[in-house]
């Protein structure tokens, strides 16, 4: 399903036109990212939880050119599915 | 901070947003979740701009092992649920370290310790020299007084430098030893008087190179009248140390008798020492009650000296100043057993007793001693005779390679100078042919593979 197909999806069960519904699932978006930038984690009941996690810096090597890269730390979101969701599809 | 942020808490925050009844914002905010979950077990694969996108992936059924059964299990095939963010949430997220970018390592980032750790090892080096230096003066201490006497007669005018240093290596050991013994007051003043001895010598050093050229001339025949009574000395008293046998009272008696010799010659020399002389005593005498507390000084100077001694020897390559080190030396030893007579009761009382019971052999002893100062003095001028003849006043073209050789543990460009070529002298050919190899010529890492040149004599005419 994509973006467009799940805006309309959603507007459709709502009642709401798209751009409104478009509107709202972004600021919902917004909402979680500010909440995660400060550092908290957003657990949703019945999807699962989403979390951000330091990745500590690493050198790599290019396999090829046999070049070393110092590939700096960096924080990634990290989404850990609920417990009843893994259930659903096992 | 790392608070865990709910459902309930996105709805408040929406409806504060867009001005929302909450109830609304409940209803829009959990469908939205809801479709999200519905959608997945559908389509299985979601994707919400700004968010991310959520996909199921298939994980095939393998094979495992009970662990504690340890039976042969199969894992049935599931579902799993994968999230990757969107790039815009990504970039979101990691705003904090958005300024780092991944760096291209140089190949020579990590030599620095390298290096570290080959300056580490040369330290070691010169603290093995230190210790080898130490080891050859306790070889030279069993060495009888005579067999010494004789050394000295083959031993060349560098050679008597590198003993005397071991001889004032060797005192502190000496020192050390004669702790069990009486004469206490004796070593103090001794190892006091070694570090005058060694700062003496700097100065000396440090003389002008016309100067010494000047005293050398003077000065060689007074070293080789007096060294060997000196040597002899030195000896004796190594010799006391070691035996408290009959040959002690002996030894001793030698060394009164040679200190005696050595003090009359002192009054004849210059007065500028009787000064410096003078100075000494009271500064021995104020010593004596620290010499405990400072004797650990003291070595530390010594060593300190030595290190101080051989570096400026291999600095300076001009041959006239090596026998006005040893001049030093020697007028200061002289000035050591002057001082040490009035110091020491004990020695003395020997004294005394020694010169009543043998006058004779005292008479001989000092009788030989000029004999031995006959020989050496014709020994030696022969032998500088020859160096000069081999070393400095001749030159060497470097006309190709001898041997590759690879520097072993404890040897020096001198050793190899004189394993290639019988003189000490020539040491620096081999680093004028090994100029790309060696960076400092004091400091040569074991294992270095240096070029051996082939040396010819340059003839007059080119």
């Amino acid at each position: 399903m994509s973006n467009k197909e799940f805006i309309s999806e959603l507007s459709r069960k709502l009642g709401y036109i798209n751009k409104d519904t478009s509107q709202l699932v972004s600021s919902v978006i917004g909402i979680m990212v500010q909440e995660l930038q400060d550092g908290n984690s957003v657990t949703i009941q019945g999807l699962g939880t989403f979390d951000v996690k330091k990745k500590l810096e690493r050198i790599s090597v290019n396999s090829v050119t046999q070049q070393r890269m110092l590939i700096p730390p960096k924080l990634v979101l990290v989404y850990t599915p609920s417990i009843v969701l893994k259930e659903k599809f096992k | 901070m790392s608070e865990k942020i709910t459902i309930q808490d996105i709805i408040e925050l929406l409806a504060e947003k867009h001005n929302m009844s909450p109830k609304e914002a409940d209803i829009f905010v959990k469908s939205m979740f809801e479709l999200i979950e519905d959608a997945l077990t559908i389509e299985k694969y979601v994707k919400v701009k700004g968010f991310g996108t959520f996909k199921l992936m298939e994980v095939k059924s393998r094979e495992g092992v009970n662990i504690d059964a340890r039976e042969r299990i199969e894992i049935q095939g599931h579902a799993k649920i994968s999230f990757t963010p969107d790039s815009n949430m990504k970039n979101l997220i990691n705003k904090p370290f958005a300024h780092f970018e991944t760096v291209i390592l140089n190949e020579k980032t990590k030599l620095k310790d390298v290096v570290i750790e080959i300056e580490g090892e040369k330290e070691e080096t010169f603290e093995d020299i230190v210790t080898n230096i130490i080891e050859e003066t306790i070889v030279t201490e069993n060495v009888a007084s005579a067999e010494l006497a004789e050394e000295i007669n083959s031993i060349t005018d560098e050679d008597i430098v590198i003993f005397e240093e071991t001889l004032t290596a060797n005192k502190p050991i000496v020192a050390e030893k004669l702790n069990t013994t009486e004469e206490e007051t004796l070593e103090s003043s001794e190892a006091n008087l070694l570090s005058s001895e060694q700062e003496n010598i700097i100065k000396e050093s440090k003389k002008s190179i016309e100067d010494i050229i000047t005293a050398t001339i003077d000065l060689t025949q007074k070293t080789i009248k007096e060294e060997p009574i000196i040597t002899i000395a030195d000896s004796a008293r190594i010799a006391s140390c070691e035996n408290k046998t009959l040959a002690e009272s002996i030894s001793l008696m030698k060394s009164n008798s040679s200190k005696e010799s050595s003090t009359k010659e002192v009054v004849l020399t210059n007065p500028t020492y009787k000064a410096e002389k003078g100075t000494r005593i009271s500064c021995d005498i104020s010593n004596t009650s620290k010499t405990k507390v400072t004797r650990k000084v003291i070595i530390v100077i010594i060593l300190m000296c030595i290190a101080g001694g051989i570096y400026w020897y291999l600095q300076s390559k001009i041959q006239p100043l090596i026998p006005i080190q040893s001049n030093s030396l020697v007028l200061q030893k002289r000035e050591n057993s002057k001082v040490l007579t009035p110091i020491n009761d004990s020695l003395t009382q020997h004294k005394d007793t020694a010169n009543i019971l043998i006058h004779i052999p005292k008479q001989e002893s000092t009788t030989l001693s000029l004999q031995d100062t006959k020989t050496i003095n014709a020994k030696k001028l022969s032998s500088i005779a020859k160096e000069t003849s081999l070393a400095d006043t001749v030159e060497y073209d470097i006309t190709g390679t001898k041997t590759n050789y690879t520097l072993q543990e404890g040897e020096s460009l001198v050793k190899l100078a004189v394993k290639f070529y019988g003189t000490k002298k020539l040491w620096p050919y081999i680093v004028r042919h090994n100029k790309n190899i060696i960076k400092d010529a004091n400091k040569v890492p074991v294992g270095t593979i240096l070029r051996i040149p082939e040396l010819t004599p340059k003839t007059k005419e080119s």
